[in-house]
C-alpha cells in the first residue's frame, strides 16, 4: 500500500500546458493577426484609394467567380466519382478507389502550366483536332485556359480530391438499415442518391469542398500564370510591382473575409444534421453491383476525370522534359532548397501541431485556442501570412534577403499548415477511448508522465499520415515563398514559377515534375492508408 | 494507512454551471463489499464515482479514506495520488500497448521482471495469460474489459471504482465476465463503487445498493432490504417493475390484507397463482419469457394486474385462475 502523498494537497494553480498551448497558438495565429490589424488600422492612402475606384471591385469579382465556377466543377469531379466508387462495384473499381486522389500531388500552378501548353494553339491537343479534322487554327473556336473558367479547370482539377475523400467517407459511413428503410418505402436508386445519400453526406462534401475553396482563393501561382486577375494576384501585385504594403495589407484582409465567408457558409451548410447514424445496428452497405453498360460507363467517366485533372497534364510535363532534355536551367540547388524547406517547415508544424492536439485534450481553453489560431492560420492564404511576417521583418529591422527572412518562412510553413496536420492527430486521439487519461491517472500517471506514456504514443498513431501531409503541403508552397526566400535562394516552385513566368516551359517541366514526384509518393501511401482503413471498417 | 479501511462521502455536492449533479451525498464504501450506485441516466451517479476518484473537486462536503480528508472544499488530492483504480464502459485500455504491457502499467515502482510477474499473475487470475501479447484492437470486448479489471487490480489500489463496466458487452458475455471480475474485485477486499442503471445487475452483484436520483442518494441499503422496504415509490421502482392499482380495484379479501391507502403499487410477485387462492381473475394476456410466464390479469374493466408464473403451460385470454395476494410484495402509494 502506499502512502497518500502529503504534499499532493494543493489549490487548482496556473496550468503549464493552458500556457505552452496559448504560446504555440500565438506563434501560429500572429501572422495573421498582424496581417489583418496592418490591414484594418493602416491607412491605405491614395494607392487604396486608387485601387478601390479601379480594380477592387474587378480583384473581388473575379475571386467570387473562380470561387464559384470551381465549386461546380469540383462538385461534378467529386461527388458521381465518390459515389460510385463507395456504393457500386464496376470495373476498375479498386484502382479508381486511390488513383482519384492523386491529382493532390500536382499543385494548381503546375496543372497551369500543362494545360497552358497541352491546349495551347501549337500544342497537342488542338494540332490533333486539326490533323483529324483537316481545319486551320481560324477555322474553330477553342476554349482559352487563360481565362477564369480555365483556371477554375485548372483549380477543380487540382483540388477535387478534397471534397472526394470526404464524400467516399460519408458515403462509406451511410447505415445499411438507412438505405434498406429507404428501398422498401419506394426508393429509385436515382432517389436514393438525390434524398437520402446525398443530404447525408451533404455536411461531409461541403467540408471537403470548403477547405478546397480556401485554397483556390488562395491561389497565386495559376492565377497569375494565367493571368486572371484575382485578389491574390492583386495582393502580390500591390507588394511587389507597386510597393504598397499597406494596399496588400487591405486587400488582405478581404480576401480573409472570403476565406472566413468560406468557413461560415460551410457550417451554415452543415445545418443541423450531422452526420450522425442513429441506427443502433450499424453496418456498411454491401456494394450494387453495376450491369455491363452502365458499369463501364461509370468506369469511362472515372477515367476521364483521372486524364483531365492528373494524367494528361502531367503526361505533358513528362513529354515536354523529356523532348527537351533534362539538362535545361539549374535543379540540384532548388531542389535541396525545397528538401530543407519542406523538413525543416513540416517539422515545425508537427511540433506544433501535436502541441496543440495533446493540449486540446487537458482543458477548453487550450482547446478553443489552440483551434481558433489554427484555424485562423489555415484559412489564410499563404501570400496573406507572407505578408504578415514581412511586416515583423522590417519592424524588427532583420533583412529580407537574410537568412532570417529563412526563419519566417519556415514559422509561415507552420502558420499555415499546423491545422493540417493536427487533423489526423486529432484522429488518432478520436479512435482513443474518451476515458484514458483518467484511466492513466487511476494508475497514478502524473501529468507529465501521461504526456510521454499516454497522449504522445496515442497521437503518434496519426503521426505519419500528419508528416506525409505536411511535407507534401510546404513542398507545393509557392506565394510565401516567393515574397519570403531570400535573394537567389530559389525553390522547385520559385524556380518552376519564374520558368513558366519567362515563357520558358520547357525549363519549368523538370521542378514541376521534382514537385509532383515528391508529392506523389506520400499521396500514394495515404491513399492506400485511407483505402485499407476503409476496407477493414467495411469487414468490421 | 492500511488499504482495508473504508472510504466516506459526507455531504458532498458537486454544481456544474450553478446546477447542482449531486447533492449533499453520503455514502461509505466498506472493505471488501461492492456498493452498487443505482439510477436513471443523468441521476448523477457517475460524477459522485468522479468526486470519489478525485477526478473532480467537491463544490461541498468531504471525501475520507479512513479518517484522512482526500477532498475537501479547500483541499483535493488529485486522482493520480489516490491509488484508486478505475473502470470505465469504454475500457480505456491503452491502444499503443498490448495486454501485458497495459497491465504493467501502474507498477512503475516495481522492478521489470517483478512487473511482468505481476501482471502475468492478474492476467492469469482473470483467465487471460494466452492473451498477454494481444492489443487492444485484437481482443473481444469481454477480453478487454478483464485486461482493464487486471490493470486496476494489479496496481493495488485502496479501492476500485466501476462505472458501468458491463454495460458495453454483449448479454451472452455480460453474466460470465461481471462473475469473473467481481469474484477478482471481493478476493482483493477492498471497498469497491459499482455504478450501473441495470437493478438486476446491481441486485446481482452488490452487497449494498445506494439508490440515486436527481443528484440525492433516495435510500442506500442491503439488496433485499431495498426491494422489500423501500422509503419510497422512487426507490421501489428503481429496483424493479411495478403496477399501480386503487384499493376499490383490489378482491375484498386483498384490501382487508394491505395497510389503509387510496393506490397501491404492487410488485409481480404480490399476485401468485394459488389453488388455494381466495380470489378469482381473468386471463387478459399472457406471454412466456424463457422460464417465467408473464400474465395479466383483469380486476376490473379499465385496471389489470401482473403476475408471474412457472409451469409448462401458457393460460389463455378469458382463462379464471384461482390467485393469492403476497401483501410483502404490496407498497402504499405516498
Amino acid at each position: 500500500m502506499q502512502a497518500i502523498k502529503a504534499s499532493s494537497f494543493h489549490l487548482p494553480r496556473l496550468n503549464p500546458v493552458a500556457l505552452i498551448t496559448l504560446a504555440a497558438a500565438s506563434l501560429i495565429g500572429a501572422p495573421v493577426a498582424i496581417a489583418i490589424l496592418t490591414g484594418v488600422i493602416g491607412g491605405g492612402g491614395d494607392a487604396w484609394l486608387h485601387i478601390v475606384s479601379t480594380q477592387l471591385l474587378g480583384y473581388t469579382m473575379t475571386t467570387l467567380a473562380v470561387i464559384g465556377l470551381t465549386a461546380t466543377l469540383i462538385l461534378l469531379f467529386a461527388v458521381p466519382t465518390a459515389w460510385f466508387v463507395s456504393l457500386n462495384e464496376f470495373p476498375g473499381r479498386g484502382f479508381f478507389e486511390w488513383a482519384l486522389i492523386l491529382p493532390l500531388a500536382a499543385p494548381g500552378y503546375v496543372l497551369a502550366y500543362a494545360w497552358a501548353d497541352a491546349a495551347d494553339v501549337a500544342g497537342p491537343i488542338q494540332s490533333l483536332l486539326r490533323d483529324v479534322t483537316g481545319l486551320s487554327a481560324r477555322d474553330y473556336w477553342f476554349p482559352s485556359v487563360y481565362s477564369i473558367p480555365g483556371l477554375s479547370f485548372v483549380m477543380a482539377s487540382a483540388l477535387f480530391p478534397y471534397a472526394y475523400l470526404t464524400a467516399r467517407a460519408a458515403f462509406s459511413n451511410l447505415s445499411l438499415c438507412t438505405m434498406e428503410a429507404a428501398r422498401s418505402l419506394g426508393a429509385s436508386p436515382r432517389r436514393l442518391f438525390l434524398q437520402v445519400a446525398l443530404p447525408a453526406a451533404r455536411p461531409a462534401i461541403f467540408a471537403g469542398l470548403a477547405l478546397a475553396l480556401m485554397e483556390t482563393a488562395a491561389d497565386y501561382g495559376a492565377a497569375s500564370y494565367l493571368g486572371v486577375q484575382t485578389l491574390s494576384v492583386g495582393i502580390f501585385r500591390a507588394w511587389h510591382s507597386f510597393s504598397e504594403p499597406a494596399v496588400a495589407a487591405r486587400l488582405a484582409v478581404l480576401l480573409i473575409l472570403i476565406a472566413f465567408g468560406l468557413q461560415f457558409i460551410e457550417r451554415v451548410a452543415r445545418g443541423r444534421g450531422g452526420i450522425q447514424q442513429t441506427a443502433t445496428r450499424w453496418r456498411t452497405p454491401r456494394r450494387q453491383k453495376l450491369g455491363p453498360v452502365a458499369g463501364w460507363g461509370v468506369a469511362i467517366g472515372c477515367t476521364l476525370v483521372l486524364m483531365l485533372s492528373f494524367v494528361i497534364p502531367v503526361s505533358r510535363l513528362i513529354w515536354v522534359s523529356a523532348e527537351t532534355g533534362l539538362g535545361q536551367g539549374q535543379i540540384v540547388r532548388p531542389f535541396l532548397n525545397s528538401l530543407t524547406l519542406a523538413l525543416a517547415g513540416s517539422a515545425f508544424a508537427f511540433v506544433l501541431a501535436l502541441t496543440i492536439t495533446i493540449g486540446a485534450r487537458q482543458n477548453r481553453f487550450s482547446q478553443f485556442i489552440g483551434r481558433f489560431a489554427a484555424g485562423a492560420g489555415y484559412a489564410a492564404p499563404g501570400i496573406v501570412l507572407a505578408l504578415g511576417a514581412l511586416f515583423i521583418l522590417s519592424w524588427t529591422g532583420f533583412s529580407v534577403a537574410g537568412p532570417a527572412a529563412l526563419i519566417f518562412l519556415v514559422w509561415i510553413y507552420a502558420s499555415r499548415f499546423t491545422a493540417a496536420g493536427a487533423e489526423p492527430l486529432n484522429a488518432a486521439f478520436s479512435r482513443a477511448p474518451a476515458s484514458l487519461g483518467n484511466a492513466a491517472r487511476s494508475l497514478g500517471a502524473s501529468r507529465f508522465q501521461r504526456l510521454v506514456r499516454v497522449d504522445l504514443p496515442v497521437a503518434m498513431s496519426g503521426a505519419s499520415a500528419a508528416a506525409i501531409i505536411l511535407f507534401v503541403e510546404t513542398l507545393k508552397e509557392l506565394p510565401a515563398t516567393l515574397m519570403l526566400r531570400p535573394f537567389n535562394w530559389d525553390t522547385l516552385a520559385v524556380q518552376a514559377f519564374a520558368y513558366a513566368s519567362d515563357e520558358r516551359l520547357a525549363a519549368a517541366t523538370l521542378p514541376s515534375l521534382l514537385i509532383t514526384a515528391a508529392g506523389l509518393g506520400p499521396v500514394v501511401l495515404l491513399s492506400l492508408q485511407l483505402t485499407r482503413a476503409g476496407q477493414s471498417r467495411a469487414a468490421g | 494507512m492500511s488499504k482495508l479501511q473504508p472510504i466516506h462521502a459526507r455531504g458532498v455536492t458537486r454544481r456544474y454551471d450553478g446546477r447542482a449533479v449531486v447533492q449533499d451525498a453520503s455514502l461509505t464504501l466498506q472493505p471488501g463489499k461492492i456498493t452498487a450506485l443505482l439510477g436513471q441516466s443523468g441521476a448523477g451517479k457517475s460524477t459522485l464515482l468522479r468526486l470519489f476518484a478525485g477526478l473532480e473537486p467537491v463544490d461541498a462536503g468531504e471525501i475520507l479514506h479512513g479518517d484522512v480528508p482526500v477532498s475537501t472544499v479547500s483541499r483535493h488530492i488529485p486522482a493520480e495520488d489516490r491509488h484508486i483504480g478505475l473502470i470505465f464502459q469504454d475500457f480505456a485500455l491503452f491502444p499503443h500497448l498490448n495486454a501485458i504491457d497495459n497491465v504493467s502499467f501502474g507498477l512503475v515502482r516495481q522492478s521489470k521482471d517483478k512487473r511482468r510477474e505481476t501482471a502475468r499473475h492478474w492476467l492469469d487470475r482473470l483467465g487471460l495469460s494466452h492473451r498477454a501479447k494481444a492489443y487492444p484492437h485484437e481482443l473481444s470486448g469481454g477480453e478487454q474489459q478483464r485486461v482493464s479489471i487486471a490493470r486496476a487490480l494489479a496496481a493495488q489500489p485502496v479501492a476500485i471504482l466501476m462505472d458501468e463496466p458491463f454495460s458495453g458487452l454483449d448479454v451472452t458475455l455480460k453474466s460470465e465476465v461481471r462473475r469473473t471480475a467481481l469474484a477478482a474485485v471481493a478476493e482483493a477486499g477492498i471497498p469497491a463503487l459499482l455504478v450501473t442503471h441495470d437493478a438486476s445487475e446491481a441486485m446481482r452483484a452488490a452487497d449494498r445498493i445506494a439508490v440515486m436520483s436527481d443528484g440525492v442518494i433516495l435510500q442506500e441499503d442491503t439488496p433485499e432490504k431495498l426491494y422489500l422496504e423501500p422509503v419510497s415509490m422512487a426507490v421501489a421502482r428503481a429496483l424493479g417493475p411495478l403496477r399501480s392499482v386503487r384499493r376499490n380495484a383490489l378482491p375484498e379479501k386483498w384490501q382487508a390484507k394491505v395497510p389503509l391507502a387510496e393506490t397501491y403499487c404492487l410488485r409481480p410477485e404480490a399476485v401468485r397463482l394459488d389453488p388455494a387462492g381466495d380470489a378469482m381473475l381473468e386471463v387478459v394476456a399472457a406471454q412466456r419469457t424463457s422460464s417465467l410466464i408473464e400474465i395479466e390479469l383483469k380486476l376490473t374493466e379499465t385496471e389489470t394486474i401482473h403476475a408471474l408464473a412457472l409451469g409448462p403451460f401458457t393460460p389463455g385470454p378469458g382463462d379464471k385462475l384461482a390467485v393469492s395476494l403476497a401483501p410483502e410484495f404490496v407498497f402504499a402509494a405516498r
